[in-house]
């Protein structure tokens, strides 16, 4: 008979084996699945602000912000940047003592700039730039060297932020010959500016990089706080720049982080340090932080500071300014304001503040 | 034809589709077990203007040249302690910068050569952060 052919006589009992194996087998699989790591963090990055910058969100949907996010960076660029012929910056620096109207992301900043200038009793101060235009830190230079002694006295005089004159809508340097540079302080407004925009258009979970200065925006997915490591200037047991030969035959490998700080929800983890932007000159490292008393690079015992804040453009300010207190004020300008640092020594102690939450790497 | 009651009835094609379906569930895990081992493993990832050069795996010690504008020779290596990392061995970029970066050998770390608008950096496997500040 035809259809008895096409059926077999399959027993309960084997039936129930084989529909048990495969079950497992179809479970093993789902297992398996399960090992495969959830899509991996999107990251958008773009070469601006003079550093790398990046945009990490952790969904597809999230990727156009992410996105849009990095040309908002570019814009705030274009109006902050002194390098650019027509922003707000290099049209107040061209106005010789004219009051010049400018967008209210710049009046907000330079109101904080001068705050940070009364913080530190003029230690920080964005007016400093016909000085630092002197100096050229720039990787693109190849011709790195120190600016003449004179020629620094003379544009010293034109440094004071308290003749800054911010109103509503327009700003004025009343100094004579006074020039802003807000290298010290613009990239942290921005980034906080970047996470105001992803937290508007309801992106949950994101991480903004501007060059090392990390802000974490909202709780990750997972609900394990977030992990910011810092990375360990003295990776072969100098300041680098000072032990470029031998690199290779390193004998004793040490972390290529300090530690690591946990953090929940959006904050700023920010660092200055005197060996990022430098160069050599007779053995001696010539650093981007600029004193704006001498003119010359500050003279401090730090060679980093890492701050958690809860706004960018804070952390740039404590950090700045920590940098040239040096560690015996910084520690003290920190605890009295609890603000939560770790502190990397030029002999590579390290001293944590605040109730920080702190792991040194092993 | 009858059938005993303590068997049941199957047709030819149940059995061709319960054998695809247990072919595709031994195919479908052997591909998750391997897709897992690759997601698992950090690999180096070059970018230069913001597009993607190459990626290589952190496991395999190599020399990688990247000529562009200028030209950056990057080094996965093993260090004297045995844990791979990456570093700059040399560039002729003007500043030199990106040769003096200490090297990178966890995940979510970068170096950055910005004349040559280049990026080296570590991403996949298990990272110690989610980020670095530097």
């Amino acid at each position: 008979m035809k259809r008895d052919k096409e059926i077999i006589k399959f027993p309960k009992v084997q039936f129930a084996i084989f529909t048990v194996l495969l079950i497992f087998l179809l479970s093993d699989l789902s297992a398996c699945g399960g090992t495969v790591p959830e899509s991996e963090p999107i990251s958008k990055t773009a070469f601006l602000l003079d550093t790398m910058c990046s945009v990490t969100v952790y969904t597809k949907d999230d990727a156009r912000y992410a996105e849009e996010a990095l040309a908002l960076c570019a814009e705030y660029e274009q109006l902050l940047s002194r390098t650019v012929a027509d922003s707000d910056i290099s049209r107040i620096n061209a106005a010789n003592g004219r009051a010049v109207a400018v967008s209210q992301a710049t009046i907000e900043l330079l109101n904080k700039a001068v705050y940070y200038g009364e913080l530190s009793d003029g230690g920080f101060d964005v007016s400093i730039g016909a000085v630092s235009s002197l100096w050229d830190f720039s990787s693109a230079s190849a011709e790195r060297s120190i600016p003449d002694e004179g020629e620094i006295a003379a544009k010293l005089t034109s440094v004071n932020f308290k003749d800054i004159e911010v109103t509503e809508n327009t700003i004025r340097l009343t100094r004579p010959g006074a020039q802003l540079d807000l290298g010290g302080i613009a990239k942290g407004y921005i980034a906080d500016r970047l996470a105001a925009f992803l937290t508007e258009s309801g992106v949950k979970t994101a991480l903004i990089d501007l060059g090392g200065n990390v802000v974490t925006v909202g709780e990750k997915a997972d609900g394990t706080p977030w992990k910011v490591g810092v990375r360990n200037p003295f990776t072969f047991g100098a300041p680098v720049g000072e032990n470029s030969e031998g690199r290779e035959n390193a004998e004793d490998p040490v972390s290529t982080i300090l530690g690591t700080i946990t953090v929940s929800g959006t904050k700023s983890i920010g660092t200055s340090g005197t060996y990022e932007r430098y160069f050599m000159q007779n053995g001696v490292r010539y650093h981007h932080i600029l004193d704006p008393v001498t003119g010359f690079p500050a003279e401090t015992d730090l060679a980093g500071v890492t701050v958690v804040t809860d706004l960018s453009v804070d952390g740039e300010g404590f950090t700045t300014t920590c940098i040239l207190l040096g560690s015996v004020a910084a520690q003290q300008f920190l605890e009295e304001n609890h603000i939560q640092a770790v502190l990397l020594k030029e002999d590579g102690t390290v001293i944590t503040t605040g109730d920080i939450d702190y792991v040194t790497a092993r | 034809m009858k059938i005993k009651k303590t068997a049941l009835q199957i047709r030819t094609a149940d059995v061709i589709l319960t054998a695809a379906l247990f072919v595709g569930a031994v195919i479908g895990a052997f591909f998750a077990a391997n897709a897992g081992v690759y997601a698992d493993d950090a690999r180096v990832t070059v970018t230069v203007g913001g597009e993607l050069y190459g990626v290589y795996a952190l496991s395999e010690a190599q020399e990688i040249v990247v000529d562009k504008t200028y030209e950056n020779v990057i080094m996965i290596e093993e260090d004297s302690s045995g844990r791979m990392r990456v570093r700059m061995k040399s560039a002729d970029c003007p500043g030199q910068d990106c040769v003096h970066r200490p090297p990178i050998d966890r995940t979510g770390q970068s170096i950055v050569c910005l004349p040559n608008m280049l990026s080296v950096e570590i991403r996949g496997g298990e990272g110690d952060a989610d980020a670095y500040t530097y």
